[in-house]
């Protein structure tokens, strides 16, 4: 097996002198795949992009493990020299289109501004190259808005925007998380498509965060599932899709409202809720809420099982 | 589709001179009242200016000051009397000062370009330096930078100016002997057009940074504010995630956005700074609208102060107006309307 382009290692994240967040967390997306992430809300999918970006928020740290784009270990990286990396190599699109965008710059300029920080590029050629990226995620007129500010469009065209300054230098990599949970459910397939469409043309790999299994399905080759800041299932996504291993993974399929209606359904809750960060239960966080706990599951977390066809599964079942 | 896109730049251009005329009516309306107000306040002091010239002139002849009193018009009714005023500002016909036996508009244009220069170097450095505190306060928040930065200001925004002003006299005029103590230029020696501009800088630095110090603060701590906030915005986050060099994001995409209340800030503190500057001339022996306030004030010379209020209201609207049209520039969302 060749070696995954990133990979993340028993990374651990928490609050500064507090809580962990994400715990020992082995996650690697190889070139060209779409990883998908998915997980209830709070289970630590956006500090794991975040962490990858190096750009955790103030108060929360890596506490151990680490994190390799293409055997360049990020995270004892220079602050300068993952600047480099940053937007170059790995490119973020974030969930709010809204709010994502710098309000007092014209979309050309936030698209543009990528291409010259890497590439050193004339204003010229930037904006050559913001145009030409306005059209290859099809907004429509984009020779004159390019010199639109993001409040003269709408969140789809601006996630579009995000799109194309995230594609802008050719990344090796994208992080989208949860790009379209923002938009209206009408626009949700066609901005995903798009987004799809143009990392297959590139290349590039795609580490998905969604709550969509839909999506998962559509557009995925792998899937991680994590809870309370543990990966509880990983895997190609018919192997999980179709013969889920975890409980709590069995639980949010069959949670699905219609499996074959499943496209722009969220998941829906499952009965209890996730442990807090602060009160983790000593053994599997999962066993609170688990259907078929046994007396062990209290004891100690579950080791991870791998299978030879990389389907794992972190639970005393399959043990 | 109603967004800015449709409208091409003359549609802009239009509906910005519209918004200027508007501006204008409103700014004319607001300085009617404030000259109402003005004139009333004034009038219901006890005394009057004939009983001050009676004074002046040593006179107690009732006769005599019924017939100043006619003679000033000061026996119709105030109405009347307003309304009189205003035809006369009209007309920028401002009247007589009595305490300098000169005409009030002579007397204020002689005293204005001073003025604009201390309040204009005066807010601009207030501006330049809050603006540049504030960013690095922030960048730097809870470090040493930002320690030193906050208690600076809170330094400045608690002296009183007069004092800030003795102490730049003492520091670099008695002991360092540096800085020219007061006036705006020294009147004895024959002046090149540089060298004049160099006297005056040299006369003007430390009025200018008395007067500007309590703003420096109050800008420092607004921008420092507004940059903490701006920071913790999601386009902030985005621009990090391009890869951006800290202070591209830090001026490019914070300041920026950080900067819009500070403009604002420039608008409402132009009136204070006029209040500020009577004091700081005062201090400073710097030819201005401030110590000629203080005079007319002083020697209860009616048409002086009202013609000074006057010119007060009507810069301070002017800046307003002006600040709002620079604000729409900063800020593509403002749709003029
Ligand atoms: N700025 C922060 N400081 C401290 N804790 C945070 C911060 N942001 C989030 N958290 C906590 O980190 C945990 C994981 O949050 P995270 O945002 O990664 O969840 P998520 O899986 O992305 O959820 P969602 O689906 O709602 O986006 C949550 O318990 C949350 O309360
Ligand atoms: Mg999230």
């Amino acid at each position: 097996m060749t070696e995954p382009l990133l990979a993340l290692s028993s990374l651990t994240l928490g609050l500064r002198m507090g809580a962990d967040l994400v715990r020992g967390l082995d996650l690697h997306v190889n070139r060209g795949e779409v990883l998908a992430v998915v997980g209830e809300s709070g289970c630590g999918k956006s500090m794991t992009a975040l962490a990858v970006m190096g750009l955790l928020p103030d108060g929360v740290t890596r506490k151990s493990g680490s994190v390799t784009l293409d055997g360049i270990a990020l995270t004892s990286l220079s602050a300068r020299r993952l600047r480099a990396i940053r937007g170059k190599r790995i490119a973020m699109i974030f969930q709010e289109p809204m709010t994502s965008l710098n309000p007092v710059l014209t979309v050309g300029e936030q698209i543009a501004e990528v291409v010259r920080q890497h590439e050193g590029v004339s204003h010229r050629a930037a904006r050559a190259r913001a145009l030409e990226m306005m059209n290859r995620v099809k907004l429509p007129d984009a020779a004159r808005r390019i010199d639109a500010f993001p409040h003269q469009l709408s969140g789809g065209q601006r996630q579009r925007v995000m799109i194309a300054a995230a594609l802008a230098c050719g990344p090796d990599l994208i992080i989208a998380d949860e790009p379209t949970t923002a938009l209206d459910v009408t626009i949700q397939a066609e901005v995903l498509r798009l987004l799809d469409e143009l990392r297959r043309d590139h290349g590039t790999a795609l580490m998905l965060i969604t709550h969509d299994l839909g999506v998962v399905e559509a557009m995925a080759d792998r899937v991680a599932v994590l809870y309370a800041g543990v990966k509880i299932e990983e895997g190609r996504v018919e192997q999980v899709l179709d013969g889920p291993r975890h409980p709590y993974t069995r639980m949010l399929m069959a949670a699905r409202p219609d499996a074959d209606a499943g496209r722009g359904k969220r998941l829906v809750e499952i009965a209890g809720s996730v442990p807090s960060p602060d009160a983790m239960p000593p053994g599997c966080a999962f066993a609170p809420r688990c259907p078929q706990v046994k007396p062990r599951c209290h004891d100690r977390p579950p080791a991870w099982r791998g299978t030879a066809e990389g389907h794992g599964c972190a639970c005393v079942l399959h043990d | 589709m109603s967004t800015g896109l449709t409208t091409g730049a003359t549609g802009a251009r239009r509906r910005r001179g519209r918004y200027l005329l508007r501006r204008l009516g409103q700014s004319a309306i607001v300085l009617g009242i404030v000259l109402l107000l003005q004139f009333t306040l004034i009038h219901l002091a006890p005394g009057d200016i004939a009983d001050v010239i009676a004074g002046d002139v040593q006179s107690d002849d009732p006769e005599f000051i019924i017939q100043l009193r006619r003679d000033l018009g000061l026996d119709q009714p105030l109405p009347i009397q307003f309304a009189f005023y205003v035809g006369r500002l009209l007309t920028l016909d401002l009247g007589t000062s009595h305490a300098f036996n000169m005409p009030v508009l002579t007397l204020i244009l002689d005293r204005l370009p001073a003025t604009l220069l201390l309040m204009f170097s005066a807010i601009a450095l207030a501006f330049v330096a809050g603006a540049a505190l504030g960013t690095i306060a922030a960048a730097f928040r809870g470090r040493w930078p930002d320690v030193l930065v906050t208690i600076s200001a809170l330094l400045f925004y608690a002296t009183p100016v007069f004092l800030v002003g003795i102490g730049l006299i003492l520091i670099f005029t008695v002991w360092l002997r540096w800085l020219p103590m007061s006036g705006m230029y020294v009147t004895w020696v024959q002046h090149t057009w540089w060298s004049l501009a160099v006297d005056i800088a040299r006369h003007l630095i430390m009025p200018a940074v008395s007067l500007s110090l309590f703003f420096v603060a109050i800008y420092t701590r607004l921008m420092r504010a507004t940059m903490l906030e701006v920071l913790s915005q999601d386009y902030v986050r985005t621009a990090w995630a391009k890869g951006l060099s800290p202070s591209r994001v830090v001026l490019r995409h914070a300041a920026r956005n950080a900067l819009l209340p500070m403009v604002t800030m420039l608008g409402l503190q132009v009136g204070s700074l006029l209040g500020g500057a009577v004091l700081v001339e005062t201090v400073f022996g710097w030819p201005g609208i401030g110590r000629l306030a203080f005079e007319a004030v002083f020697r209860r010379d009616v048409p002086l102060v009202l013609g000074i209020l006057f010119f007060s209201s009507v810069l301070v609207l002017m800046v307003n107006l002006l600040v709002d049209l620079l604000y729409t520039r900063l800020d593509p969302r403002i749709v003029l309307r």
